[in-house]
């Protein structure tokens, strides 16, 4: 359960930590939906290079940063979908996992509200 | 500095190092410039390798530390590493990162960086590894 409470006790107040919190979730909410569209995109065409190393980054971001606000779902589905990258799985892995990112983001937005 | 982050501020006749976080994500930066303000340091902070070789320049007297992300939008973490030794050659650099793979550690390490930090991090983390780099 993603706690409300600043884990930072005194060093981060509580209203700061859900604004810090939510301004994570907003970027990765863009980032996410960036990288749906490249792991659907696989599956009609092969990513170039740049494409794949866009996705692998922007997996890597939102991996990095949920951990920093207590979203461990988000960051296990994060790595999963990095490591599914850097391992040159197939298509349909790549959008199955992108698709579980996205579902694991709404889920996080949902419970904050 | 925000009013969100002030706290109880050391002795402001004491010199308190400048440390430059180079993270593309505003929001982790939010989260260490905080811990790093409680240690005493002044915080900087850059979006990417461009940015962070502009800030070093300009306040090149005054930060002692780079936290540098291992992997930038605009450049790969070695990239930035090796443009912000021709800014400040002597530069202290500690790397953090979600995973950092074996032989990317080992550039960093041959480019001079001190330290990886695993993300996510919390103070005691934070402070062993500007203690190990200074």
């Amino acid at each position: 359960m993603q706690s409300a409470e600043s884990p930072f006790g005194d060093l981060i107040d509580d209203a700061r930590w859900r604004d810090l919190r939510a301004e994570f979730l907003a970027e990765a909410t863009r980032m996410t939906a960036e990288a749906v569209d490249l792991a659907t995109a696989a599956s009609k065409a092969p990513l170039t290079e740049a494409e794949r190393r866009k996705l692998r980054v922007l997996a890597h971001r939102i991996r990095g940063s949920a951990g920093f606000f207590e979203f461990e779902a988000v960051a296990a589905s994060a790595a999963a979908l990095e490591e599914a990258v850097k391992s040159g799985a197939d298509p349909d892995a790549l959008a199955a996992l992108g698709r579980q990112l996205h579902a694991r983001i709404e889920a996080a937005r949902e419970a904050r509200e | 500095m925000d009013e969100h982050t002030l706290r109880d501020t050391p002795d402001s006749n004491r010199h308190q190092p400048g440390v430059l976080i180079v993270d593309d994500d505003t929001a982790v930066c939010g989260v260490v410039a905080l811990l790093l303000q409680h240690l005493g340091f002044t915080a900087f902070q850059a979006q990417s390798g461009e940015e962070a070789c502009s800030v070093l320049a300009e306040h090149c007297a005054e930060i002692e530390c780079v936290v540098l992300d291992a992997l930038l939008p605009d450049a790969n973490g070695t990239q930035v590493l090796t443009a912000l030794r021709i800014v400040a050659p002597a530069i202290r650099v500690v790397v953090m990162s979600g995973s950092l793979p074996p032989e990317d550690a080992e550039e960093f390490r041959r480019l001079g960086a001190h330290v990886h930090l695993q993300k996510p991090f919390g103070l005691a983390e934070l402070s062993a590894a500007l203690s190990a780099s200074f």
